[in-house]
């Protein structure tokens, strides 16, 4: 039975499956976005804020920046 | 009539426990269900599944494989890959799910990570009646899924703003899951291979069929690891008790 380490990396990289690095935006909106929730998951230690900060920092950069 | 009595101060004693837990999946449950929105599905699609797989992180990557062409054996894998652990929960509450009757089936039913940290961890107040302490933290957990999946797929139409980007949440949830995992495991190297070997089979594979190559290549070359620990094992033995001249 794999371990869970391993099935949670799966998941991680199957989020980003559909992020093209080579073209268009290059994956910056999102390689952002994750660096944030990284950042705020090891700050707070909240799955609440870092889900939601790194969520709205995402709609935010997808909305305005990167239209 | 005594019965009722018991359950409802069973509900009283358990509601307080599943407070935090009500935050935290109306959330998820929230977001779970606006996405599901954004990917077309009607509200009933989010509300009968977050009541019948009650998976949480699963039912985002179920709702993305219902959007995608059909494919039940990756299906079935990534759900049991995904769930396995809760064969874990399953052992660790044989005895406590003992003589619980009619609630047997529903409790092992709704058993979900948080559901299981409270059950492990905290015991009824003296004189509350523990089944039916356990009964409501169950189903109190899974309402909490269900009522959040359902008001977010209604949501979704009064929403006041784009809900581009919104499906960030599952990526940040899974993020915050695998930092728990690593700061919480010694051996760091499944997860290492977990991420490798999910980039290799993506790279190999595309994005539409990499799930199960990834998954097998994860067990092969975990089976394979552990195979050589423990052939090192034996091994080593011999060497430190210092009563063996090995042939080589």
């Amino acid at each position: 039975m794999p371990s869970p380490g391993a099935i949670f990396a799966l998941l991680a990289i199957y989020c980003f499956k559909d992020v093209d690095f080579l073209a268009g935006t290059h994956g910056v909106p999102e390689l952002l976005a994750a660096a944030a929730v990284v950042g705020l998951h090891l700050w707070k230690h909240s799955m609440l804020i870092s889900v939601a900060g790194g969520t709205i920092l995402y709609m935010v950069i997808v909305q305005c920046g990167f239209a | 009539m005594a019965g009722d009595r018991k359950a409802l101060a069973a509900l009283k004693a358990a509601f307080p426990y599943t407070i935090p837990i009500f935050a935290g999946f109306w959330f998820l449950g929230l977001t779970y269900g606006i996405y599901m929105h954004a990917l077309g599905f009607s509200w009933i699609y989010p509300t009968i599944m977050a009541a019948a797989i009650f998976g949480g992180s699963l039912e985002f990557v179920i709702a993305g494989m219902l959007a995608s062409p059909f494919a039940p054996l990756a299906v079935l894998s990534v759900t049991l890959a995904v769930q396995a652990r809760h064969i874990f929960y399953g052992i660790a509450m044989l005895k406590r799910y003992e003589g619980t009757g009619w609630m047997r089936p529903y409790l092992i039913f709704g058993m979900c990570d948080e559901t299981f940290s409270i059950l492990a961890s905290k015991e009824p107040p003296e004189g509350v009646d523990r089944n039916w302490s356990m009964f409501w933290v169950t189903l109190l957990d899974h309402s909490y899924w269900v009522t959040g999946a359902a008001l977010g797929g209604l949501a979704g139409d009064i929403v006041p703003f784009s809900m581009e980007g919104l499906s960030f949440a599952m990526t940040a949830l899974f993020i915050t899951i695998l930092i728990d995992q690593v700061q919480k495991e010694h051996d760091h190297m499944p997860t290492i291979v977990g991420v490798v070997a999910s980039i290799v089979a993506l790279a190999l594979f595309g994005a539409d069929s990499f799930m199960l190559p990834a998954l097998l290549m994860i067990v092969a070359t975990l089976m394979l690891r552990q195979k050589r620990q423990e052939r090192a094992d034996v091994a080593d033995r011999p060497k430190e008790q210092g009563d063996c001249v090995c042939d080589r």
